[in-house]
């Protein structure tokens, strides 16, 4: 409030001198290089579709493919790095650049890549080539990496239009279907009208508290709702006024309705913040456009939306509820916030897998299945609300260690939304560009009888999309079983009813989703091939893809542990402000117990080493050690790459990176070597 | 209440009656004159609030381009009268959640009215409009330029976004204009079939609804072409 | 403040009561003789036929759109001349408005790097041809 008012102030007394903004300009343009490129790779294609048009469309997936190689480097360089373990914010607080955004990055990134890479021949092969596309989908993920980044609602709001809009051209881009017309226009419609709730909602917090930026947002929100815990008593001397002096009484109501009164303007805004969220990452009740949406899109854009918007919306939905409005009695059930969103993630998932059962088209179906995995990344996000609200329950006197407590497993929800999302991601990413591969020259093999057989006709292929479906459907070698595991750990650990309903109904929804991904999979390998052969996809942008997210969601899934302590470091003091002390001192204290844990495996590793009985333990550290073979030449193999004119599968090499980078990226839990030299980075 | 607060809520009553004038209108060009009634009071709103730039971009922006722009949507997207006349009586549910939609918002509308009230008047913040520059484009300029650096940068690529969205969506429509020119169709008989219809593609959806319906009946033999 | 707006709204009184007076007039002090024929929408002399709300080309939707993110453009142009000489100033401005410090070029940078995107937007609109009315 001071702050703004400040701002406010007549210029000669407090304006901030512009200069001095533009000198930390440069500096803030560096940490965000990763967005940065992709903005000017924007620009580039653009310019070359206008300049050179037509000549320029074959080469136009190279120039983007190796701008998102040159992002995914500079945002791996940042990524487990000590200087940004404790946020930096950047651009006077608009954004903060730490683990959690860095990572997410590198998660749209490689999006932007998978799709980037097939996107292209699909279109040519459907006949309705444009020469934006590239440009669309660069701008569309500049727009997800502001939402990665955010810490001001007006981030927030301006991530997602940017996303929004490149996203409703690229869903109506094909001229020669109306289905796609009819998609855009029903996500445009959808989508602006949730971007006007979204807007009003933020009105409403911005009336409330006096400022836009989270932080004091939730300060304020904080402070509001302690003190509305804290005149409990007066709330109790206001309703029961029994043999009390008067005076006391009126002072009593006085004060209960003073603690109330931000509330009552605050509470709205959030509920329409919550709408306006929910209808971006497509919720129960508010998804009713996702089956026309991504059935009527050209299927790379269905990729992009099904993958990249999850997480951006995830990153906003985090970034604003999980981090800004997780206090308690605003957020903590029974009255919360997380009481609504539980319920509506029981709804989503139901709702989401009971209609995916119904339906014979492979792209409904998987835009059905992920609205269920909506649900499940909802009980995380209702998990880690829960326990950071708890941290904050100044009112009920908990001990210190009570609130540490919450706050680790806080942090670890959040870790589990992360790496849900991204796994996810990586899964439907690699699903989506299988069903883009089959089908060429306007025809679409989307029918699902027309996927019997497939293992026959195109076994490599069979066998991508099966692992992709292992994953999502939560299939224990593969990554998607993680992910649901570190869900479900998250929202047990919450002593609450609430939490043991939502759990045990997400495991009968998996049952329920294993039932139509395995009937796809078992169409697929036990069921004679359809007599109309269906055209594939020419080239071989599609099937790298696929294989590449094939190979991400096993390898990630055997490297779990180590894939997922990545995000538990992005994750780390996720509610504190970005650049505190606070913040920098629980980053540093997780990171030392990582260490300590990881010497004490390595011991008991040792020790163990001779018995035979440890199999497991065996086979893990070889596989580690070979992922930090890696890790030092990481940085300067992937700075190189841009350089030279990459073909297409070296690119794509490069854009899945980051989907096991979380293997390479190196830090503590790794063994000794890489300790040592995580070490000699940490030193200041 | 003073002259200056009764003009406020003057025009702010004037801002609400034209905007629920908007949506409940069926015929969309005078909805949009509605529109323009409302785009002008709030505009005399932010006025009396001390917002002079923000009234003057809104003048410009919503009641000039914004206003221009949906009557060319209107326009081009011709709504078909005689199909708005024919309503058929809504079902007790329909009317049911109509009505019980339209009470949620109301108590919606209420409830962050009283917030508002609440907010005001036990909880006011210092009134900033009292500081000498306070609404001006320097003022404003002075947050956009620095605090808000950011979003005013990447404000242009969104409007690059839009610029692109607008040149590929019109573009297909072009495309198909341009397709009904080659086929020899008169003037009016484009006008009376909307855009020309591509042959279907397999995987395609029907087309929603009955084809579309103009006065002009059959195509026009005499190749009169609407007065132009 | 807003008393200042007065004039304005003298002048907005008067210009509608002095349309709503004309009209008001003619149509009490007109003659009104009307007939079948008068009655009949006039159409070039010829017989009119149809709605005279004929479908417009998607072109004039594509203007106005563009019209309307370049007039937002210029939105944001009119603040930043406006504060130029204050943005381009490396300390605050003194009292009378000058500059005392050093010279910035940050505000001019700032600009040029939105200008330079718009352009670039005006630039491809203008190779798409979609300025072109053929």
């Amino acid at each position: 409030m001071t702050a703004l008012l400040a701002l406010l102030a007549p210029a000669a007394a407090a304006a901030p001198a512009p200069s001095s903004v533009g000198a930390t300009a440069l500096a803030d343009m560096g940490h965000l290089a990763p967005m940065m490129i992709v903005a000017v790779w924007s620009l580039l294609l653009l310019a070359a579709d206008a300049f050179a048009g037509g000549g320029m469309r074959q080469f136009q997936r190279r120039v983007a493919l190796s701008g998102l190689a040159l992002a995914g480097a500079a945002a791996l360089m940042q990524f487990g790095t000590v200087e940004y373990d404790a946020g930096v914010p950047v651009f006077s607080g608009m954004l903060a650049v730490d683990h959690f955004s860095v990572l997410l990055d590198l998660g749209v990134i490689a999006v932007m890549a998978g799709v980037l890479a097939f996107a292209g021949d699909y279109a040519r092969s459907h006949r309705f080539e444009y020469g934006e596309q590239e440009s669309l989908v660069l701008i569309a993920g500049f727009g997800m990496m502001i939402l990665n980044h955010s810490t001001d609602l007006v981030a927030v709001f301006l991530g997602i239009e940017t996303m929004s809009i490149a996203i409703y051209v690229l869903v109506g881009a094909r001229w020669n279907a109306r289905a796609s017309a009819e998609a855009a226009f029903k996500y445009f419609i959808m989508g602006a009208f949730s971007s006007g709730l979204l807007l009003m909602g933020i009105a409403l917090v911005y009336g409330a508290t006096g400022t836009t930026h989270l932080d004091q947002i939730a300060g304020q929100v904080a402070q509001v709702f302690t003190q509305w815990g804290a005149s409990q008593p007066y709330v109790d001397l206001a309703l029961h006024p029994e043999g009390a002096p008067a005076e006391a009484v009126r002072h009593a109501i006085d004060k209960s309705v003073m603690g109330m009164a931000p509330a009552a303007l605050f509470i709205p805004g959030l509920l329409l913040l919550l709408t306006g969220l929910l209808f971006k990452v497509s919720a129960v009740p508010f998804h009713m456009w996702t089956p026309d949406a991504y059935d009527g899109a050209p299927t790379p854009t269905t990729a992009f939306m099904a993958a990249g918007v999850k997480i951006g919306g995830f990153a906003a939905l985090l970034k604003v509820f999980v981090g800004s409005f997780a206090t308690q009695r605003l957020a903590t059930a029974p009255y919360g916030w997380t009481s609504v969103v539980a319920v509506l993630a029981l709804a989503t998932m139901t709702i989401g897998n009971l209609a995916a059962v119904q339906q014979s088209n492979v792209k409904r179906l998987l835009a059905y299945s992920s609205i269920a995995h909506v649900g499940y990344i909802l009980v995380g996000v209702v998990a880690a609300a829960n326990f950071y609200g708890h941290a904050f329950s100044i009112g009920t006197m908990r001990a210190a260690d009570q609130i540490e407590w919450s706050r680790e497993t806080g942090d670890f929800s959040v870790a589990a939304v992360l790496f849900y999302v991204l796994t996810y991601a990586i899964a439907t990413l690699g699903a989506f560009a299988c069903v883009s591969w089959y089908g060429a020259n306007k025809t679409e093999g989307t029918t699902a009888h027309e996927w019997s057989g497939l293992a026959q006709r195109h076994p490599g292929m069979a066998l991508g999309l099966t692992i992709c479906l292992l994953s999502l459907m939560g299939m224990p070698p593969t990554v998607g079983f993680f992910g649901k595991l570190a869900i479900f750990r998250a929202a047990l650990e919450n002593d609450n009813p609430m939490m043991r309903v939502l759990v045990v109904s997400a495991l009968l929804n998996s049952v329920v989703g294993a039932y139509y991904y395995l009937r796809l999979v078992v169409s697929m390998y036990f069921r004679p091939p359809s007599t109309t052969e269906v055209p594939t996809l020419p080239g071989r942008g599609a099937r790298v893809v696929v294989g590449l997210c094939a190979a991400a969601a096993l390898l990630t899934g055997i490297l779990g542990d180590t894939a997922f302590r990545r995000a538990e470091l992005a994750a780390a003091g996720f509610p504190y402000a970005a650049g505190t002390e606070r913040r920098a001192a629980w980053v540093d204290k997780l990171r030392t117990r990582w260490e300590d844990e990881a010497l004490a495996d390595e011991a008991a590793a040792e020790a163990d080493a001779k018995a035979p009985a440890n199999g497991k333990a065996d086979a893990k550290a070889p596989a580690e050690g070979k992922a930090d073979a890696k890790a030092p030449g990481e940085g300067k193999a992937d700075a190189k790459a841009p350089g030279d004119a990459k073909a297409p599968g070296e690119a794509k090499a490069d854009a899945k990176a980051p989907g096991d980078a979380k293997a390479p990226g190196g830090d503590a839990k790794a063994p000794k070597g890489d300790g040592k030299a995580e070490d000699v980075k940490r030193a200041p | 209440m003073s002259g200056e607060e009764l003009i406020f809520y003057l025009f702010a009553a004037i801002a609400v009656v034209s905007a629920l004038a908007t949506v409940s209108r069926r015929n969309p060009v005078v909805a949009a004159v509605w529109l323009v009634v409302t785009f002008f009071a709030v505009a005399v709103c932010y006025l009396l609030l001390s917002a002079t730039f923000l009234a003057a971009i809104q003048i410009l922006v919503y009641a000039g381009a914004m206003m221009v722009l949906f009557v060319f949507v209107i326009m081009v997207l011709d709504v078909d009268e005689r199909g708005r006349e024919e309503h058929r009586r809504p079902t007790r549910i329909a009317r049911v959640g109509y009505y019980g939609s339209l009470l949620l918002a109301g108590g919606f509308i209420a409830w962050v009215l009283l917030g508002t009230l609440a907010r005001q008047y036990l909880n006011p913040g210092a009134d900033l409009s009292k500081t000498p520059d306070f609404g001006t484009a320097n003022a404003i300029g002075r947050e956009i330029f620095t605090d808000y650096l950011f979003a005013f940068e990447a404000i242009s690529l969104l409007l690059l976004a839009a610029v692109i969205g607008a040149v590929v969506v019109a573009r297909n429509r072009r495309d198909r204009e341009k397709d009904s020119l080659q086929t020899g169709m008169s003037h009016a008989a484009r006008h009376a079939a909307g855009v020309a219809e591509l042959p279907p593609v397999p995987g395609d959806i029907a087309p929603p609804g009955p084809t579309p319906v103009t006065d002009f009946g059959a195509p026009s033999a005499t190749g009169h072409d609407g007065g132009t | 403040m807003a008393a200042s707006y007065l004039p304005a709204l003298v002048f907005v009184i008067f210009a509608v009561g002095f349309g709503a007076l004309m009209l008001g007039l003619t149509m009490v002090l007109g003659p009104k003789r009307t007939s079948a024929i008068k009655d009949e929408p006039f159409e070039c002399g010829s017989e009119p036929i149809g709605s005279p709300r004929v479908k417009f080309s998607v072109k004039f939707y594509q203007v106005a759109i563009l019209f309307l993110v370049f007039d937002i453009e210029v939105a944001f142009l009119y603040p930043w001349a406006s504060l130029f000489r204050e943005l381009s100033c490396t300390g605050a401005l003194d009292a009378a408005g000058v500059c005392t410090s050093g010279a910035s070029l940050f505000g001019l940078v700032e600009m040029l790097v939105f200008l330079v995107v718009l352009v670039l937007a005006l630039a491809y609109v203008w190779r798409k041809r979609a300025l072109d009315w053929a």
